[in-house]
C-alpha cells in the first residue's frame, strides 16, 4: 500500500466513530535483515491527530520555536500513537482499530523520538 | 586576500537584493518624493534578511540541504508547488527587467538604443552562466557591484545638510503631496525587495556550490554579516543622493539616467563613468543571481542535478531551464515593455511566495535533525516569528496597497 | 496495556523523513529525484517498507543505504536519470563545453 492513500485516511474506533486520521506513520529500523546488511524499516505504528486539516510540520516531536509548535498543535487538536498491533483493518477509506477513543494513548506517552 | 574575497556571495546576493535595476531606481524615487522619512524600511530589511540568511547559509553548512529542498519537504508538494510557482514568477520577472537594465546601463554609456543591446545582453548572461566558474562570477560582479559605492562618496561631496538627513530618517511619515497609502506601498516595497525569495534561494545555492560543511559556519556567517549591511548602505546611499538633489526641487524619479545624475553632478565625469560601470555590474550581478535561482528553485523542487559545480550536461534539465528563462526574458524584452515597470508587476507574486518561502526556513533551524546542535536560539526565534508576521502581513496589504495607490502614484 | 516499542532500532517518522526528501546516488553523490511516495508492504509479517517511489520508478528497500537530511540510494542498473539524459543528448550535448568542468 502506498505512503500517500494511508496518509489522511480516517480512523474509526471499535464504534464506527471517526476519531481523526493518520498523520504519520512510525516506522522502526528493526525489521528481517536485508540483503544490503541492514534491517528492513518495520512499521510501528500510526500517528493520529483528531483534526485531519494540518500537517505536522515535524512538531509531533519537541523541537521549536514554541509558538509555532504550539500553533501546529492547537490546530491538530489530539495526538494519539496507535501501535500497529491495535490496527484491526484497512478497508478501502479508513482504518479501523478495535480500541475506543478513550483507550488511545496520547503521543508524548511512548519513547520520545 | 582569500578572507576578503570569501564573502563575495554574500555581497553578491545582496546586490541583487538591494541595488538591482528594480531598486536602483525605487530607491531613487523614494529619496526624490520622501526624503528619508522611508529609510528606517531598509534598515528593518537588513535585520530581517540578514537573520533568515544566517539560517539558510547554517542549514546548508551543517545538512548541504538549499532552502527549495526545505520548502517542498516541510510544506509538502501542493503547498509546494504553489511557493515554486509564485518565486519563479517573481525571479522571472526580475530577470526580465536584469536583463533590460543591462541594456539600460549599455545605453546610457553609448548613447545606442537598449533594444538593440537587448541580445547582447542576454547572450552575455548566458554565456557568463555557462562557462563561468561560480566562484570566480561571484567575485567579479559582487567586487564591480561594490562599485555603486560611489554614491556614498558622491552624497558627501553634494554636501549635504546632515542634520536635515538625520531629522527626515527620524520620522517616519509621509511629506508634502504624499499620504499614507503611498507611504505604506512604498515601505512595502523596500521591505519585500530587501527579503525578496531569491535572495535565499540564491545565497543557500551558492553556499552548495562553494561546497560549504560545517567547517564554513563562520564563512557563512561573515557573507551575511558583511554583505547584506553593505547592500543596505549602498541603498541608503542612493535615497539619500536624490532626497538632496531632487526632494527640494521636488522633482519625480522615473529614469535611469535620474538615477545617477547625482553622481555626475557631485563628481563629474570619473563619478558618472565609475557609477555607470557599478550600474552595469550590479544588473549584470542580478541577471546571473535571477537566472541561476530560476534554475536552482525547479531543480531543487524536482530534485534534479542542478549546479554549476558539476559539468553542463550532467545537469542538463537545469540548464536548459535557464536557457528557456533568457530566451523568454529577451522576447518579452524586445515587446519594448518598460523593464523597470516588469518588477512593478512581480510585488503580486512576492506577497504571496514570500510567508510561505521563509517559514520552512524557520521551521527547519531549528530542526535537530538538520542543523545538529545549532539550532536557533530563542531570540532568534523571537525575530524570527516577527519578521514572519511583518511578512504576512506585508503579504496581505501589498496587493490592496498596490491597486488603492495605483502603483505608487 | 501498550506494547512498549522496541527501542534498539533507529526510530523515523514516514513521511516526515522519507517522503520529498532528495535522493542520493551513493556511487557517484548524484542527484537523483525527490521521493514522492512509500510502498509499505502491510500484508508482510512483521510489515515493513517495501519500496520508494520517485516518478515512475521503484527503489526497493533494499537499495536504501542511508537516511539522513537526504537519503542515499544504490543506483546500479535503475534508470533514474532518463529525462535529463534524454534533454542532455537532444538539447545540452549540441552546446559547445556542455561537457567541459567549469572548476
Amino acid at each position: 500500500m502506498r505512503l500517500n492513500d494511508l496518509l489522511g485516511r480516517r480512523v474509526l474506533d471499535t464504534h464506527g466513530d471517526v476519531i481523526g486520521g493518520v498523520a504519520d506513520v512510525r516506522l522502526v529500523q528493526d525489521g528481517p535483515m536485508l540483503v544490503s546488511m541492514q534491517r528492513a524499516l518495520r512499521v510501528d505504528g500510526l500517528i493520529v491527530v483528531e483534526n485531519r486539516a494540518t500537517r505536522l510540520f515535524g512538531y509531533e516531536r519537541h523541537v521549536g520555536p514554541e509558538l509555532l509548535r504550539r500553533l501546529v498543535h492547537w490546530r491538530l487538536g489530539e495526538v494519539w500513537y496507535l501501535p500497529w498491533d491495535d490496527v484491526e483493518d484497512i478497508t478501502d477509506d479508513a482504518v479501523t482499530t478495535a480500541r475506543s477513543r478513550t483507550d488511545l494513548h496520547r503521543l508524548e506517552d511512548f519513547a520520545r523520538y | 586576500m582569500k578572507k576578503v574575497l570569501g564573502v563575495t556571495l554574500g555581497i553578491l546576493t545582496a546586490i541583487g537584493g538591494f541595488v538591482d535595476i528594480g531598486d536602483l531606481v525605487t530607491n531613487a524615487l523614494v529619496g526624490a518624493r520622501f526624503g528619508l522619512h522611508l529609510a528606517w524600511v531598509v534598515i528593518v530589511g537588513v535585520i530581517g534578511i540578514c537573520l533568515y540568511a544566517e539560517m539558510c547559509g547554517r542549514v546548508v553548512a551543517m545538512s548541504g540541504r538549499p532552502v527549495f529542498d526545505l520548502i517542498r519537504e516541510r510544506l509538502g508538494p501542493r503547498t509546494g508547488l504553489l511557493t515554486l510557482v509564485a518565486s519563479f514568477l517573481v525571479t522571472l520577472l526580475t530577470l526580465i527587467a536584469e536583463i533590460g537594465g543591462v541594456a539600460l546601463a549599455f545605453e546610457l554609456a553609448s548613447g545606442v538604443n537598449y533594444l538593440l543591446w537587448m541580445p547582447l545582453a542576454a547572450f552575455a548572461v548566458w554565456l557568463v552562466i555557462w562557462r563561468v566558474k561560480f566562484s570566480r562570477l561571484e567575485q567579479v560582479f559582487g567586487l564591480m557591484g561594490l562599485l555603486l559605492v560611489v554614491f556614498a562618496v558622491a552624497l558627501f561631496k553634494l554636501g549635504p545638510d546632515w542634520g536635515e538627513l538625520l531629522h527626515q530618517a527620524t520620522r517616519p511619515h509621509p511629506i508634502g503631496p504624499e499620504d499614507w497609502s503611498t507611504y505604506a506601498y512604498f515601505a512595502i516595497a523596500l521591505f519585500g525587495a530587501a527579503m525578496t525569495p531569491y535572495e535565499v534561494f540564491f545565497f543557500s545555492s551558492g553556499g552548495v556550490e562553494e561546497k560549504w560543511t560545517r567547517r564554513d559556519l563562520v564563512t557563512a556567517r561573515s557573507n551575511v554579516f558583511v554583505g547584506f549591511p553593505l547592500g543596505g548602505i549602498l541603498s541608503l546611499a542612493i535615497m539619500g543622493c536624490t532626497a538632496v538633489l531632487f526632494l527640494p526641487a521636488g522633482i519625480q524619479v522615473g529614469t535611469l539616467g535620474q538615477v545617477t545624475l547625482p553622481v555626475a553632478v557631485a563628481l563629474g565625469k570619473i563619478g558618472l563613468a565609475i557609477v555607470l560601470i557599478g550600474v552595469f555590474a550590479a544588473t549584470f550581478g542580478a541577471a546571473l543571481e535571477t537566472a541561476l535561482s530560476c534554475g536552482y528553485t525547479i531543480a531543487q523542487y524536482r530534485g534534479w542535478q542542478w549546479g554549476k559545480l558539476v559539468r553542463p550536461r550532467e545537469a542538463s534539465r537545469f540548464h536548459v531551464v535557464m536557457i528557456v528563462c533568457i530566451v523568454l526574458a529577451m522576447l518579452t524584452l524586445l515587446t519594448s515593455v518598460d523593464p523597470v515597470l516588469v518588477t512593478e508587476y512581480s510585488v503580486v507574486f512576492a506577497a504571496m511566495a514570500l510567508p510561505l518561502t521563509y517559514l520552512p526556513i524557520l521551521i527547519v533551524a531549528n530542526d535537530p535533525d538538520y542543523v545538529g546542535k545549532e539550532t536557533n536560539g530563542p531570540l532568534r526565534n523571537a525575530f524570527g516569528l516577527v519578521y514572519l508576521a511583518l511578512l504576512v502581513v506585508a503579504s496581505l496589504a501589498a496587493i490592496p496597497l498596490m491597486i488603492i495607490t495605483k502603483g505608487g502614484q | 496495556m501498550p506494547r512498549t516499542p522496541d527501542t534498539s532500532g533507529r526510530v523515523l517518522h514516514a513521511q516526515l523523513h522519507l517522503l520529498d526528501r532528495q535522493l542520493i546516488d551513493q556511487a557517484d553523490g548524484h542527484l537523483a529525484g525527490k521521493i514522492d511516495d512509500v510502498e509499505l508492504d502491510l500484508d508482510a509479517d512483521p510489515p515493513v517498507v517495501a519500496a520508494l517511489i520517485t516518478g515512475r520508478e521503484r527503489i526497493t528497500a533494499r537499495r536504501i543505504a542511508a537516511i539522513d537530511t537526504a537519503v542515499t540510494v544504490v543506483v546500479e542498473d535503475l534508470d533514474l536519470d532518463y529525462y535529463d539524459n534524454w534533454v542532455e543528448n537532444h538539447v545540452i550535448a549540441k552546446i559547445p563545453g556542455a561537457g567541459d568542468a567549469t572548476e
